[in-house]
């Protein structure tokens, strides 16, 4: 039968040897699936670090040590006025302005915490992979 | 590959769902030398290839109870297995996504002329030689050639695997073969058809 280089190259493709996994995967395998099957019915994706998560943290460090730091170098008359403003806004002409910033607040918290829910509610629903 | 699994398969696959491990044990059995070569063929090391489909079976058995069987097992494994390998060799999903931009080689159809048996080398040096050439081929061919000639993937199925148009599939095989036909040339395996 006459062959072509075009036939080599298929026929190389077609017998390329389907590698032979090590003796112990499929113990290995079980083990780890073992080990996991407590958490299989609420499996929350493992742990892990990002830069994000050191960004933010460098961030809260450097917020916190300036407010430490900075704090006790303010003069004396910004306390002053704080304390004014404080005063000031416990005055009954405030009220109204008192109950909005309140309820628009309740409103903000009420709404970011059904965004988380519903967040949760997703990744406990989601296929992981989708299919 | 058909997306009905056999009824015994299907069966493992409830029992495994409801919790049954030993099931599981038998999936793991037909499935982990597939996964492991997708994993070997992507990732190059035995060890990490190891530790991948290891991985993968852990990630299946803790999702099973979301698999839908919209396609077949082997289908959904291979599509865990890639995603981790993806995300240990972050660049191969550039090389994956670079090629729907290729152009295709102008390579030269090899000639049909009559091969003589005897001028040759043996059939077993020359499959040897081109399976080291796979070997050598850079991540996303090798990846290819495993989906396509070893699992014996239509290009539909791996276009929708890598995530990638059906023509950069049929692109990167064309480049693989290309590629693969320089160095067997380079080898002078090719030599009696091309001089």
């Amino acid at each position: 039968m006459k062959q072509t280089p075009s036939d080599w190259l298929e026929d190389g493709l077609e017998t390329y040897p389907i590698a032979v996994p090590p003796p112990d995967l499929s113990a290995r395998i079980l083990r780890s699936v073992r080990q996991s099957q407590g958490s299989r019915a609420f499996a929350p994706a493992r742990f892990r670090l990002t830069w994000m998560d050191y960004a933010l943290g460098l961030l809260s460090l450097v917020v916190t040590g300036l407010v430490v730091f900075l704090l006790p170098l303010l003069p004396p008359i910004f306390w002053l006025r704080l304390r004014f403003a404080w005063l000031l806004l416990q005055s009954p002409s405030m009220q109204p302005v008192l109950l909005s910033l309140a309820v628009g607040g309740a409103l903000l918290a009420g709404l970011a915490l059904a965004g988380l829910l519903a967040a949760l509610a997703q990744m406990n629903r989601r296929t992981l992979w989708p299919q | 590959m058909d997306t009905n699994p056999s009824p015994s398969e299907a069966k493992l696959i409830q029992q495994a769902r409801q919790g049954s491990a030993d099931a599981f044990a038998a999936l793991v059995d037909q499935h982990q030398m597939f996964v492991y070569n997708l994993a070997l063929r992507t990732l190059g090391s035995p060890d990490d290839a190891a530790d991948a489909a290891q991985e993968a079976f852990v990630r299946a058995w803790l999702a099973l109870p979301n698999f839908r069987e919209q396609s077949s097992l082997r289908t959904w494994l291979y599509r865990i297995t890639l995603n981790l390998c993806l995300n240990r060799v972050p660049r191969l999903r550039r090389q994956i996504n670079e090629l729907t931009s290729d152009e295709a080689l102008d390579l030269p159809e090899p000639q049909s002329a009559a091969f003589d048996p005897a001028a040759s080398l043996e059939t077993r040096q020359r499959r040897a030689l081109i399976h080291a050439e796979i070997d050598r081929l850079p991540e996303q061919y090798r990846l290819l050639v495993t989906l396509r000639y070893q699992d014996d993937l239509a290009y539909e199925e791996i276009a929708g695997l890598l995530n990638i148009p059906v023509s950069a599939v049929k692109t990167g095989l064309f480049r693989a073969k290309g590629r693969l036909r320089q160095a067997l040339i380079g080898l002078n395996v090719y030599e009696e058809q091309f001089v």
